[in-house]
């Protein structure tokens, strides 16, 4: 049978299992900050289960997050629908995402506005693994620099 | 071509430089937080150039090349808002913010991230300051990073009507002064608005 009707589509694929399949996290918070969803990778990086934290205010879920520049940038995407970068060079652990007990796992953030409906916006927070690329660019830094020195 | 010295008059490009200036403020707070020092940053020109004349007005030598950040933003007003700087400023802000001293080839991405933040930080506080004065809201594409000839960035056809606000920034960092340039690249339609909303803003 084709599929050519977008609320075909809608219905026929299940967006949760999409979210959980992704190789990166997504949280995506209400107009209110509060928590409505994260995939499995943030459930795995943060050892918090969703079904415990669903429903809280994110800086309730996270209080390393207070005056920092991913409560304003989620602000920033309720509030005035602005999406922001958060950097790892400038930002370096901004969620407490760990890959073993001893072992920081160094990440980067979009924050995206969402629309709810005409007046309100939820807001995704998307979180990319940069460990391999601090790495890289680590190594060949250092590879330079043995290559310059006299 | 519009002549562009009719669009927005001297009183009107001085109350948005104010709304500006108070935009400003709340970005240097959030930058200084993040790089702990203090950052400061300020508007001290703002005017309204025809696009093809957007290099020319950049520096008394206009950069070959540039760097900065680009944002598409869509409401009342639309356009591309972006942070500018010749090469050699973009290496000192890298410089004065993250304490490295890398050329320029060698950036990765991460520093090309962070600059990416920084453009992102200044033009969401610009975008907020605009839409302020529409009371409207603004929606905005994600920042793209960008390395660029700047004749080719501000290109037009003859037939173009594209109008650039171009506002000269300064920012002020580990003892350093740094000059970059925030440019809203908008139809005379979208500027047209600016104008009429400015001036209920200023009851006139």
């Amino acid at each position: 049978m084709p599929i050519n009707k977008q609320k075909d589509l809608d219905l026929d694929i299940n967006y949760r299992n999409v979210f959980d399949a992704c190789g990166f996290g997504i949280i995506i918070l209400d107009q209110y900050s509060r928590l409505l969803y994260w995939n499995n990778w943030v459930s795995k990086y943060s050892n918090y289960s969703l079904e415990k934290y669903i429903g809280e205010h994110i800086e309730i879920i996270f209080p390393i997050l207070d005056q920092t520049r991913l409560l304003n940038s989620i602000d920033d995407a309720l509030h005035y629908r602005l999406p922001s970068t958060i950097s790892h060079k400038l930002n370096p652990q901004p969620l407490p995402l760990f890959k073993s007990k001893d072992c920081a796992l160094e990440h980067s953030i979009r924050v995206v506005p969402l629309k709810h409906t005409d007046n309100v916006f939820h807001c995704m927070i998307e979180i990319s693994d940069v460990s391999a690329s601090v790495k890289r660019e680590n190594r060949l830094r250092n590879i330079l620099k043995k290559s310059i020195a006299p | 071509m519009n002549d562009e010295t009719n669009i927005l008059n001297e009183i009107q490009l001085d109350a948005l430089g104010e709304l500006l200036n108070i935009g400003m403020g709340a970005a240097a707070a959030s930058l200084s937080t993040m790089v702990k020092q203090e950052v400061l940053l300020t508007v001290p020109v703002i005017r309204i150039v025809h696009q093809s004349k957007v290099p020319t007005q950049l520096d008394e030598v206009p950069p070959e090349n540039v760097c900065g950040v680009k944002q598409t933003f869509n409401g009342d007003f639309s356009g591309d808002a972006l942070l500018l700087f010749s090469e050699t400023k973009s290496l000192s802000l890298v410089q004065a913010v993250l304490g490295d001293s890398i050329p320029l080839e060698e950036l990765g991405e991460m520093e090309e991230e962070a600059i990416t933040e920084i453009g992102n930080i200044i033009l969401n506080a610009c975008l907020s300051s605009l839409a302020n004065i529409f009371n409207e809201h603004l929606d905005s594409e994600i920042p793209q990073y960008l390395h660029e000839d700047l004749g080719e960035l501000f290109s037009t056809d003859s037939n173009d009507d594209s109008f650039v606000l171009l506002l000269r920034m300064s920012f002020n960092i580990a003892e350093q002064d740094i000059t970059g340039y925030v440019t809203f690249i908008m139809d005379l339609e979208s500027i047209t608005k600016i104008s009429a909303q400015i001036n209920k803003m200023l009851g006139l």
